[in-house]
C-alpha cells in the first residue's frame, strides 16, 4: 500500500496512559462545536492527547442552533431541525453528557466542578462555555425575582421561541422592545405572523451603536413601507408593563417632556435589550471578570487550566455575542486543549451584523460608524444614499484598506462587501465601485434580437462556432434566406441551439431591410452589395 | 424532450448509417466508400457524427465531418467536432518513431527517428533495466481518459498482468476522481448520467454546480430548453460565462460565488430545504438512510453565514432553493436535476462539495427516479468508460477494486494469470509523478493518451519529475509538450483511424469507427501493447486487435457494476442503445452471439429506479462540512486563481492548437480580469499580465471584463510554456479521491513590463521528422 493517506497512522497517544479530563461547563453553540471540534481532531489523528470529555448543559436538549430561534418565529426555521449533530452522535463516541444540568461550584485548588445534583467532575482542563442571558430591564410591574407575567418574553432558548410562537395564536398585537438586531428580526417574524407590532427603541435610531443615523432612518423607512404592520418608535423610555390576572395588558411609555405617560395596549412582549455573560460560576472561583470572563489570545482566564470561549468570554475588552467568533474560538481551543496546534491563538474578530428577516437586507460589518468628513489620515468613507429604494451603502477605506461597510436594502452589496471586509481587501481605485459591486459596464452577452441594425458587425451570434451578424449579413447576401438556410451557411444553431431564436430574428430583419432580395431563393437576383453593406453599421 | 419512442426511430436510422458503414468496410481500410457513421474525437457528449470522404481524398484526413442525429447531440456539432477533420492533417503528424541519444555519462541528446523494432528494442531494454533494478513497481503506466475502453483496458491488463507493476494510474484523476468517489459512496455505483442526457429535456429546473455547458458542451445544452425557458437554470459558477448568461438571460439564476465555495453554497441551499420544510420526507424514509447527520451538518449553514462565506446573497440562496424544490416531484413539478462539472470537483474538497450535492438531490427526492436525479458531466472522450476498466491504481475492469479476492480471481483467470501474480492498489496520479525518478519511485514511465507536462497540476515540477526519468515513452499522434520529453516517441493512430468503443458521459457504449487509413508508420496502440507484451516475456498474452480487446474486456467485466458482458460489437452495431450494466444472460448472447435473441439484456438507460447499488439498497446520505481552499488568499497571494476550458479547445490544446479555424478564434493563453482589478493595478487591455506564486508564473495578454468577480482571474489551461495556467495550479489532494486542487489557488498579478513574448506555443518545432 503506497498511499500515505490510506495508511491509518497511529496517534501518539494510542495505547498511551490514561487521558486527561476535560469538562466543557455549557451545552450551547460554543460548547458542542468544541466537543466536534475536539473529535474531529481525535479521528483525524492531529490531537495529540487523549481526553475524556463531559459536557455540562443547563437546558434539557443537547446543543442547538439558537441563531435560527428568530427564524423559528418567523416560521422559516423547523423548530425540530435545529440539533446541531444527529442524536446520539456525542454519545456514540463516548462524551458524557450531562443535561438539564448546573454547574454550582467550581474549585480551582482541586480542580472540580460540583453540579446542582451534588456531583462533582473532577478535570485537567476545563472549557467555560457559559453563555450569555438576555437582559431583562427593571419595569415596574416586573420583578426580576419572580416568574414573569404571562405574555412577557425573551428570545434565548427553544423553549422561549416555542412560547412566543404558541402565544402568537390566541395573540394580534405584539411589542418588541430593542431595536437591535434580534428586536427587529423578532419583529419581522411577529409581523409575518399577522401580528401588529410596535418595536420600541431606546435610541436615537436603530441598529444604534453599529449603524450611522442615516442607516438606521432608512432601515426605518424601510419597515415601515413594507407595510407589513410593524410601527417603528425610537427614543422611548418604557417604565412599565401592566398585568392583569397574571397576563401583560400593555407597555408603559415615560411621555416626553411635559407630555403624559402613554399605554400601548398589547398581548405580547419580546424584550430583546441585549445579552449579558454568564460569569457567575468564574467569579465564584475567584478568576477575572470583568464585563465576561477576562481571557488571553489562548483563551485561558486567570488560571490557565481554565478557558472561556464564546458569548461568557472577554477578549481585549470585548465580548462578541457572535456565532462566528464563538466557533473560531472553539476550534481554537480544541487545537490547544487536544495538542493538534499548541501555538494557535484567537487574535479578535470585526464585529458585524446580519439582520435575518425577510426583505430587509441589513449588514454591518466591521467599522462602519465612521464620519464622512473625518480628516483622519488616510481613512476615506463613501456612500450611497438612495431614498427612494430604502437604500443605503457606505464603506470605509483605512490606508487603501476596506475596514468597513453599511448595507441596507441592497442584497448584493451585503454579500461582497462582507466578504471585502472579511479579507481586508484593497479599495478599488475608484471608490464608487464599492457601492454597487457586480455592476456590469460591458456585456460580452448582448440581447441579440432586440433592434439587429444596432448591432455591430462582429458581435458574436452564435457562440458555439463563432458566427458574427456579419457573417449573417454576408450568408444572406450569398443567397441565403431563411433561418435554416443562414444556419447551414454558417453552422449557427447547429450547437447548442440557443440562438436559434436569435438567428430567425436576423432572418426576418435581413427579409425587411432588404428590400431587392427576393422572397425566395433566386440564383438570378444577385445582392446588391450597396445593400450589404448598409446593414453593417459599425 | 425526446420520447422512447422518437429514440427508437434515431436507433433504426442509426442502424441505416451503418450499412453504409459495413458496406465501406468490406472494401478494407483506406478505400472507404460512402460515409462512416462513428463520434467525435473529443468530450464525452461524443456527438454522432458521419465522416464523409473528400474528393480524391484517400488517405490520412481526406474526410468530411457533418452532424449525425443521435438522442443527445441531435445533429449538431461544436466548432471543435464540425473541424475536428482538421486534426487528421496536421502538419507535425508523428508518422516514425523517434528515439532520443543518450550521452555515455547520461546527459540527454536530441530525439532522432528509428525504425518500428530499434524503438521497441530501447523500451524493452529500458523497462527490463529499470525492473532489474528497481522491482515490478519501477515502470510506471500513465493512461488517460480520452483513450478507447479497449486501450483503457489492455492498458491496465498490461500494467498487472505483463509489467506486474501497482504503479498505474491515468488522467481521470484530475477529471472524474471527487464525482466517482461521492457516487459510489452515495449509490454504491459510479455512473456520471445514471440517465440518459435527453431526460433533461423534461424537468422544470436544472441546477449546474462548476459547469460551463454552453462552451465545453453545446449540443448538450439543447437539453436545458424546458427548464431554461421556464427560469428553471440555476448555474454556480465565479464567472458570468455563457452557460451563466443562458440561465439569467431566461429569468435563471446565476449564484457567483467566490471560488472554492461551492461546498458552502450546497449546504445553505439543503438548509433551506430542510428548514422551509422541502424535503421529500417519504422518499428519504424510503430509500436513504443516514438523513438527520445530513440535517445538522445543513443546520450550521443559514444563508446568510453562506452568504458571508460565498459572496452569494442570501435572498439568493433561498430562491434557488425554492426553485430547485418547486421542480421535484414531491411538491407536483416535473422533476428537477442537480448536475456537476469539473469546477465543482476539482478541489481538495471535491468529493465532500459533490456529496452535498448529492444530499440536496436526496432530500428533493430526486435521484432513482424517472425525470429527475443527480448527475456529473464527465469531461473526457472516455472519460466514463476510461475509469471503469483498470487504468486507475486500485481498481480491475468493471469498476471492481483491486483489493477484492473474488475479483482478484475472476479477472486473473481471464487474463490467464495466477491471482497471487496481481499486484496491489498503487499511487494515484499526482502521488505517482511526485514519485518519478525519485528513489522510491518509478524509474520508467509509458505514457499514452496524456498531455502531462501541460494538464497535470503544478506543470513546471512534473516537467522536472519527467526529465529525472531514466525511461520516458509516450504514445502520441503529435509532438505533445510530453513527447518532446521522452526518450521513445512512438506514433499511434488517432480516433478516424481506428475501430473500438466508448463509453458517452450518459454511460452508453458506443462505436468508434475507421473512416481512413493512419498513415504509413504509425500503428495502433493496441498493436503496440500487444508487441511489447511479446517481447516482455509474455507472448500472447495480450489480445490483438479492437474486437477480441473488447470481447475480453466483456468478459472480465462480468458481474462487475459496470458490467459490459452482455455488449458486443454486432449488438451495438445493430443500432442498440446499451447503457451499462448490460450483463449476459445466458449462454448465446454474449460477445459473437447470433442476433435475435430476445431474452438478451436490454442494458440499463436509468439506473436506481428500484433500488442504489448498495448494500440495503439504499443511497446514503453522507454529512459534510465546509473547508477553506488549501492555497487560500493571503497579503503576498491576494486573488484566486480559477482555470477552464474555451470553446474551441480540448484539454492540453495539443488536437485543437493544430486546428486553423480553432487557433484563429482563439490563438493563445489569456488571463480574465474584472475593470475594477485592472484599474486597480494599472492594466489596459490587451496589456500583458505577470501571474504568479510560490509554484509558478505565466505571463499573458490580459482580457478585461466585468463577467468575472473582483477577487478572481481566470485562465484556460490549454497552453503550456509562458502562457500554462498549470504552472501555476495547486498540486494539494482531495483526501478521499486523491483529485489536485486544479480549479483554485492563490495568486498575484502585475503588468508585465515590456511585453514579453506571448507564449503563443500553437505549434511545437516539428523535431525535424515529420
Amino acid at each position: 500500500m503506497t498511499r500515505p493517506a490510506d495508511d491509518q497512522e497511529a496517534a501518539p497517544w494510542r495505547g498511551a496512559t490514561a487521558p486527561q479530563r476535560v469538562v466543557v461547563v455549557g451545552f450551547g453553540m460554543a460548547g458542542g462545536r468544541f466537543v466536534d471540534e475536539l473529535l474531529t481532531r481525535e479521528v483525524n489523528g492531529r490531537a495529540t492527547r487523549r481526553s475524556a470529555v463531559t459536557v455540562v448543559g443547563a437546558e434539557p436538549y443537547p446543543a442547538y442552533n439558537r441563531v435560527l430561534l428568530s427564524d423559528v418565529v418567523a416560521g422559516r426555521a423547523d423548530v425540530t431541525a435545529l440539533g446541531l449533530r444527529d442524536p446520539g452522535h456525542h454519545a456514540s463516541r463516548g462524551i458524557d453528557i450531562r443535561v438539564s444540568s448546573h454547574a454550582t461550584g467550581l474549585d480551582l485548588q482541586v480542580g472540580a466542578v460540583t453540579l446542582d445534583d451534588g456531583s462533582r467532575l473532577p478535570f485537567d482542563r476545563l472549557l467555560l462555555a457559559t453563555g450569555a442571558e438576555p437582559v431583562v430591564p427593571a419595569l415596574d410591574g416586573l420583578d426580576p425575582d419572580r416568574s414573569r407575567p404571562a405574555g412577557v418574553y425573551t428570545l434565548r432558548t427553544i423553549d422561549d421561541a416555542r412560547e412566543i410562537v404558541a402565544a402568537t395564536t390566541n395573540a394580534s398585537r405584539a411589542v418588541v422592545l430593542g431595536g437591535g438586531p434580534l428586536g427587529l428580526e423578532a419583529a419581522r417574524g411577529l409581523a409575518h405572523r399577522g401580528l401588529a407590532v410596535q418595536l420600541l427603541h431606546a435610541g436615537d435610531h436603530l441598529l444604534a451603536g453599529v449603524l450611522d443615523p442615516t442607516g438606521g432612518i432608512v432601515l426605518s423607512r424601510a419597515l415601515r413601507r413594507l407595510r407589513i404592520g410593524i410601527d417603528v418608535r425610537t427614543g422611548t423610555a418604557v417604565t412599565a408593563i401592566e398585568v392583569r390576572r397574571g397576563r401583560l395588558t400593555g407597555v408603559r411609555l415615560a411621555g416626553a417632556s411635559g407630555e403624559p405617560d402613554e399605554t400601548l395596549p398589547t398581548d405580547l412582549l419580546v424584550i430583546a435589550c441585549g445579552i449579558t455573560p454568564r460569569t457567575l460560576l468564574a467569579s465564584g472561583a475567584g478568576l477575572v471578570v470583568e464585563r465576561g470572563i477576562v481571557v488571553d489570545d489562548g483563551l485561558a482566564t486567570a488560571d490557565p487550566r481554565v478557558l472561556a470561549i464564546g458569548d461568557c468570554a472577554e477578549h481585549q475588552g470585548r465580548v462578541h455575542g457572535l456565532v462566528a467568533p464563538a466557533w473560531e474560538q472553539a476550534r481554537i481551543a480544541a487545537d490547544l486543549i487536544t495538542g493538534a496546534d499548541p501555538a494557535a491563538r484567537f487574535l479578535g474578530h470585526r464585529p458585524s451584523v446580519r439582520l435575518k428577516a425577510a426583505d430587509l437586507e441589513v449588514a454591518v460589518i466591521g467599522d462602519a460608524l465612521a464620519d464622512p468628513w473625518s480628516e483622519e489620515d488616510g481613512v476615506e468613507v463613501v456612500q450611497l444614499l438612495d431614498p427612494g429604494r430604502d437604500r443605503y451603502v457606505k464603506a470605509v477605506v483605512r490606508a487603501g484598506t476596506v475596514v468597513g461597510a453599511a448595507v441596507v436594502g441592497d442584497a448584493r452589496a451585503a454579500a461582497e462587501l462582507r466578504l471585502m471586509v472579511e479579507r481586508a481587501s484593497p479599495a478599488p481605485a475608484d471608490l464608487a465601485s464599492l457601492l454597487l459591486p457586480g455592476t456590469r459596464r460591458t456585456d460580452q452577452y448582448p440581447d441579440r434580437t432586440d433592434d439587429p441594425t444596432a448591432i455591430p458587425d462582429r458581435t458574436t451570434i452564435c457562440g458555439c462556432h463563432g458566427v458574427t451578424k456579419g457573417a449573417l449579413v454576408k450568408a444572406w447576401a450569398a443567397g441565403a434566406r431563411s433561418a435554416p438556410d443562414l444556419s447551414s451557411a454558417t453552422r449557427a444553431c447547429t450547437g447548442c441551439g440557443s440562438c436559434t431564436d436569435a438567428v430567425a430574428g436576423m432572418a426576418r430583419w435581413l427579409q425587411r431591410v432588404l428590400p431587392e432580395a427576393a422572397p425566395t431563393r433566386s440564383p438570378t437576383s444577385p445582392t446588391s452589395p450597396t445593400a450589404t453593406r448598409k446593414l453593417r453599421t459599425m | 424532450m425526446t420520447s422512447p419512442d422518437e429514440r427508437g426511430s434515431a436507433v433504426s436510422l442509426a442502424a441505416q448509417d451503418l450499412a453504409a458503414q459495413d458496406l465501406a468496410a468490406q472494401h478494407g481500410a483506406g478505400e472507404t466508400v460512402g460515409r462512416v457513421a462513428t463520434h467525435c474525437p473529443y468530450c464525452a457528449l461524443q456527438c454522432a457524427t458521419y465522416l464523409t470522404p473528400t474528393a480524391g481524398g484517400n488517405g490520412s484526413g481526406g474526410v468530411e465531418v457533418s452532424g449525425r442525429d443521435f438522442p443527445t447531440n441531435r445533429g449538431g456539432l461544436c466548432q471543435k467536432g464540425w473541424t475536428a477533420a482538421a486534426v487528421l492533417r496536421a502538419t507535425d503528424r508523428l508518422t516514425t518513431p523517434l528515439v532520443r541519444e543518450r550521452a555515455a555519462d547520461g546527459r540527454r541528446g536530441e530525439l532522432r527517428p528509428a525504425s518500428w523494432p530499434e524503438a521497441l528494442d530501447v523500451v524493452t531494454a529500458g523497462v527490463q533495466a529499470a525492473q532489474d533494478a528497481g522491482g515490478p513497481d519501477a515502470v510506471a503506466v500513465f493512461g488517460g481518459g480520452g483513450l478507447t475502453n479497449e486501450k483503457a483496458y489492455l492498458l491496465g491488463m498490461f500494467a498487472r498482468a505483463v509489467l506486474g507493476t501497482s504503479q498505474i494510474d491515468y488522467n481521470g484523476r484530475f477529471c472524474m476522481s471527487s464525482a466517482a468517489a461521492a457516487g459510489n459512496r452515495a449509490f454504491g455505483v459510479d455512473r456520471g448520467l445514471p440517465f440518459p442526457l435527453a431526460d433533461l429535456g423534461g424537468a422544470d429546473a436544472i441546477l449546474l454546480v462548476g459547469s460551463n455547458l454552453a462552451e465545453t458542451m453545446p449540443p448538450a445544452c439543447g437539453h436545458l430548453a424546458r427548464a431554461r425557458s421556464r427560469g428553471g437554470l440555476i448555474v454556480v459558477d465565479p464567472r458570468r460565462t455563457a452557460t451563466a448568461a443562458l440561465a439569467e438571460d431566461a429569468g435563471g439564476l446565476h449564484l457567483q460565488n467566490t471560488p472554492g465555495t461551492d461546498l458552502a453554497l450546497m449546504l445553505g441551499l439543503l438548509h433551506v430545504v430542510v428548514h422551509e420544510q422541502l424535503t421529500d420526507t417519504g422518499y428519504v424514509t424510503e430509500r436513504t438512510t443516514g438523513y438527520p447527520a445530513v440535517v445538522a451538518a445543513a443546520g450550521a449553514w443559514w444563508p446568510e453565514r453562506t452568504e458571508g462565506v460565498t459572496g452569494v446573497p442570501a435572498a439568493l440562496i433561498r430562491g434557488a432553493a425554492r426553485r430547485l424544490a418547486a421542480a421535484a416531484p414531491v411538491h407536483g413539478g416535473a422533476g428537477g436535476y442537480v448536475l456537476t462539472g469539473r469546477g465543482a470537483e476539482q478541489h481538495t474538497k471535491g468529493t465532500d462539495t459533490v456529496t452535498a450535492c448529492i444530499d440536496l438531490a436526496l432530500a428533493l427526492g430526486l435521484p432513482g427516479r424517472t425525470g429527475s436525479g443527480y448527475g456529473c458531466l464527465t469531461g473526457q472522450g472516455n472519460g466514463q468508460g476510461g475509469r471503469e476498466h483498470g487504468q486507475k491504481a486500485d481498481q480491475l475492469p468493471g469498476y471492481r477494486h483491486l483489493g477484492d479476492p473474488a475479483a482478484r480471481a475472476q479477472v486473473a483467470a481471464v487474463w490467464g494469470v495466477d491471482p497471487d501474480q496481481l499486484p496491489g492498489p498503487g499511487r494515484s496520479a499526482v502521488e505517482l509523478l511526485q514519485a518519478l525518478g525519485t528513489p522510491t519511485g518509478p524509474r520508467a514511465l509509458l505514457v499514452h493518451g496524456s498531455n502531462l507536462a501541460v494538464c497535470a497540476p503544478r506543470s513546471g515540477a512534473v516537467t522536472e519529475r519527467l526529465q529525472a526519468l531514466e525511461l520516458l515513452v509516450v504514445c502520441d499522434v503529435v509532438p505533445s509538450e510530453t513527447a518532446l520529453l521522452a526518450d521513445v516517441v512512438l506514433p499511434v493512430a488517432q480516433w478516424a483511424e481506428e475501430d473500438g468503443t466508448m463509453t458517452t458521459l450518459e454511460g452508453r457504449v458506443v462505436r468508434r469507427r475507421r473512416a481512413v487509413a493512419a498513415p504509413p508508420g504509425v500503428r495502433d496502440e493496441l498493436d503496440v501493447l500487444a508487441d511489447l507484451a511479446d517481447r516482455l516475456g509474455r507472448p500472447g498474452l495480450v489480445p490483438r486487435g479492437p474486437r477480441a480487446a473488447f470481447e475480453q474486456l466483456a468478459r472480465a467485466s462480468a458481474g462487475g457494476p459496470a458490467d459490459y458482458s452482455g455488449i458486443s460489437y454486432d449488438r451495438i452495431d445493430a443500432g442498440e442503445a446499451l447503457y451499462w450494466p448490460c450483463p449476459r444472460t445466458g449462454p448465446d448472447d454474449g460477445p459473437g452471439s447470433p442476433d435475435g435473441d430476445a431474452q438478451r439484456h436490454p442494458g440499463t438507460p436509468r439506473l436506481f429506479l428500484d433500488v442504489f447499488a448498495t448494500v440495503d439498497g439504499r443511497a446514503r446520505f453522507v454529512p459534510v462540512d465546509h473547508r477553506p481552499p488549501d492555497d487560500d488568499l493571503r497579503p503576498d497571494a491576494p486573488l484566486y486563481l480559477i482555470t477552464g476550458r474555451v470553446l474551441q479547445h480540448y484539454q492540453s490544446g495539443a488536437q485543437t492548437r493544430r486546428v486553423p479555424e480553432l487557433n484563429h478564434a482563439v490563438p493563445g493563453p489569456f488571463v480574465e480580469l474584472h475593470p475594477d482589478l485592472a484599474t486597480r493595478l494599472g492594466i489596459e487591455p490587451r496589456d500583458h499580465v505577470v501571474v504568479s506564486n510560490a509554484r509558478g508564473q505565466a505571463t499573458v495578454p490580459a482580457r478585461i471584463t466585468d463577467t468575472i468577480r473582483t477577487d478572481t482571474v481566470f485562465m484556460p489551461f490549454h497552453w503550456s510554456g509562458s502562457g500554462a495556467a498549470n504552472a501555476l495550479t495547486n498540486d494539494a489532494l482531495d483526501p478521499i479521491s486523491r483529485m489536485p486542487e486544479l480549479k483554485v489557488c492563490a495568486v498575484q498579478l502585475r503588468r508585465a513590463e515590456p511585453a514579453p513574448d506571448t507564449g503563443r506555443v500553437a505549434r511545437t518545432p516539428a523535431v525535424g521528422t515529420v
